[in-house]
């Protein structure tokens, strides 16, 4: 059993709440993301985890050992800091055995798992080096393998590839993801990146201003977003204010901008101010100006187009305070700024948000 | 009221009134055609300004003719005969002094760095206070924590019938009291810098407080030890206006025996002494250089 459990943890900083009412669970083995923007008390947690830091209120279990009490040292845990943190003084095999040599293992056993830890993160040919003279996604692999010397019972990193290039990103995401996978480990991942949180996580938990938003699968989070911060923080969306006029069956009827739209109905009750949320995807672009029971349309102008290759990014302006983002393939756009145009999306792409 | 029309019309006159103040004609060279030799020329004064006393006194050591009562530059008939006239006092409050400011920079930084530690790391109220009293004494003049220590000595001793003046150990608290300053400056300025992740990092390998000050903390801090070290030593060894009143024979200083050969009568062997010194130390930078470099210590910087 090498689950953790943070029981109703509050954290306060003086005056400052950090952490309102935190319950989580982390099963064996998952790789779960805390993404949220900065502030949002995910590195909080993270360091509650580790033991850095004390909740004012609550406890956190390790497995089934009850470490609120217990000091960082003795919780059993590996931690990859965002810089590294590497030992300058320390050639890369004495820093991947430090946790080993502490522990008292005999020379032999640490030279071992050292080599072993080398082959296991592709770099067999560093370990006499200094971490000045590797370059900044090896010192990444390192820390890693530092943190995992000694099998923890939980991995914790603090945004490992926050100072890693876009492209060298994104091979360490696949990287990392097989390192865990291979040593089956339980992993808590904090970073502000939507993607990276998106392409490793089994889950994925939405945090802001202390508060969890949203826990899921990365699926789960982006198709069905329970609320605008979630909505808005993961990927892009259109939201448009709107108000709930009626029911029809399985769905509601909104007004929005001067017309009428059908949203599939969402979890509880929900009548008056909603936002309707419609992924840029979604949207297209239609000929006809009304609407039938399977697609709302409402109509703008053109104000903008950015092009990004794959696809053309149309802003359009339908009265609100915000243009409305359509994704459309580069040959459908249209060129001429100022132009009036129908967009539509089906109804079940469509969600209610009132929260 | 202005419309956008005006507005326009107002930036492009100020941009043409900009572009019409360009400066015409080809860029200009850049730097000063005696510029190099002005740098080579400056450079050239200060270290003749810093090298010459030296040289002087290494020359004049080597003065080969009888017995001379000035300093003579540039000898007559260099020899080495003055080296083997130093007078024994000389060598023995040399070894002495070795000793002293050796001691001096140990006690420094066994009183220093925890000192550092606790003004950087530690949660104690007025620690800008702590920190200027731990100052304080580079800003006494040294002359003045030399009275005042002989002064506490006869006080102490007069009380206790245990006195400390002319004594090994009564100096050697007058030194460790002028040299902890500078370890605990650059100590503080090393801690200050530095990653506290690095700890954090200790800790969650599971290395316990003293073990990641061992292995972790001293090692990364040891060039701010290893600089403030060595500018206590330099203090120790070169201090006068303090050891002047707690040294006794038997206990004399090499800077003290040194001056008072000087206030007697002028001898020669005192500038062999003092160049076989200057040696003794320029070996002694050099082995620095090639054990931690000095470059780094002098900045006192993490690498």
């Amino acid at each position: 059993m090498s689950g953790v459990k943070i029981n109703n943890v509050v954290k306060r900083f003086g005056d400052f709440t950090a952490l309102h009412e935190l319950n989580l669970e982390i099963q064996e083995g998952e790789f779960l993301s805390l993404l949220g923007p900065s502030g949002c008390g995910k590195t909080t947690t993270l360091r509650l985890i580790a033991g850095f830091i004390q909740p004012t209120q609550g406890s956190i279990i390790l497995g089934d050992q009850d470490v609120t009490q217990v000091a960082p040292q003795h919780r059993e845990i590996g931690m990859v800091f965002q810089d590294y943190a590497l030992f300058p003084h320390m050639t890369i095999a004495d820093n991947i055995g430090f946790g080993l040599r502490e522990r008292g293992y005999p020379k032999e056993q640490i030279r071992a798992r050292v080599g072993d830890l080398l082959d296991l993160i592709r770099l067999a040919e560093v370990g006499e080096r200094y971490p000045a003279e590797v370059s900044g996604g090896q010192q990444q692999r390192i820390a890693v393998a530092r943190a995992v010397a000694y099998p923890p019972k939980v991995l914790l990193m603090d945004e490992p590839l926050g100072a890693l290039d876009l492209k060298l990103r994104e091979t360490m995401q696949v990287e990392l993801r097989r390192i865990q996978q291979e040593l089956k480990i339980t992993t808590v991942y904090v970073t502000h990146d939507q993607t990276e949180a998106m392409n490793m996580s089994d889950r994925i938990v939405v945090m802001n201003t202390g508060r969890i938003e949203q826990i899921g699968s990365a699926e789960g989070i982006y198709d069905d977003p329970r609320t605008r911060f979630v909505a808005d923080f993961v990927g892009q969306i259109n939201l448009l204010d709107a108000e709930v006029t009626g029911a029809d069956g399985d769905f509601l009827i909104a007004e929005t901008l001067g017309s009428q739209v059908r949203v599939p109905k969402g979890e509880g009750e929900c009548s008056g101010k909603v936002s309707i949320a419609v992924r840029p995807e979604h949207l297209q672009l239609v000929d006809t100006s009304s609407s039938d029971n399977a697609l709302n349309v409402i109509s703008g102008k053109l104000s903008g187009r950015t092009f990004a290759g794959n696809l053309t990014r149309l802003f359009v302006d339908v009265g609100a305070e915000s243009p409305i983002v359509v994704e459309a393939r580069p040959q459908d756009a249209p060129s001429e700024i100022g132009v009036s145009i129908n967009i539509g999306w089906k109804v079940e792409n469509s969600r209610v948000l009132t929260e | 009221m202005t419309t956008p029309v005006d507005k326009a019309a107002a930036r492009h006159a100020n941009e043409a009134a900009i572009i019409a103040l360009r400066p015409k004609g080809p860029p200009p060279r850049r730097g000063l055609p005696w510029g190099r030799f002005l740098h080579l020329f400056y450079c050239s004064l200060s270290y003749i300004f810093l090298l010459s006393p030296m040289i002087v006194v290494i020359g004049a050591s080597l003065h080969g003719g009888e017995y001379y009562t000035a300093i003579k530059f540039p000898p007559d008939e260099p020899s080495f005969q003055w080296y083997w006239k130093i007078p024994g006092d000389q060598l023995r409050a040399l070894g002495l002094s070795f000793l002293l400011a050796g001691a001096t920079a140990l006690g420094a930084c066994v009183l220093g760095i925890p000192a550092a530690l606790g003004i950087v790391r530690g949660k104690i109220p007025g620690k800008t206070f702590i920190s200027t009293v731990f100052r304080a004494p580079l800003q006494i003049p040294a002359i003045v924590t030399g009275i005042a220590f002989l002064q506490m000595f006869y006080l102490v001793g007069d009380a206790t019938g245990f006195y400390l003046q002319g004594t090994f150990w009564g100096l050697y608290m007058g030194h460790v009291f002028v040299a902890t300053p500078y370890v605990v400056g650059t100590v503080t300025a090393i801690l200050q810098r530095f990653d506290m992740r690095l700890e954090e990092a200790a800790f969650s390998l599971g290395a316990n407080r003293w073990s990641t000050f061992r292995r972790v903390t001293l090692p990364v801090i040891k060039p701010g030890v290893y600089a403030g070290a060595l500018y206590a030593f330099m203090v120790s060894f070169g201090d006068v206006p303090i050891s002047i009143f707690l040294t006794a024979p038997g206990y004399v200083t090499y800077p003290i025996e040194l001056f008072y050969g000087l206030e007697n009568d002028f001898d020669p062997s005192i500038l062999a002494s003092a160049s076989l010194v200057i040696f003794f130390c320029l070996i002694a930078l050099l082995a620095m250089q090639k054990l931690v470099g000095l470059d780094t210590l002098l900045r006192s910087g993490s690498r």
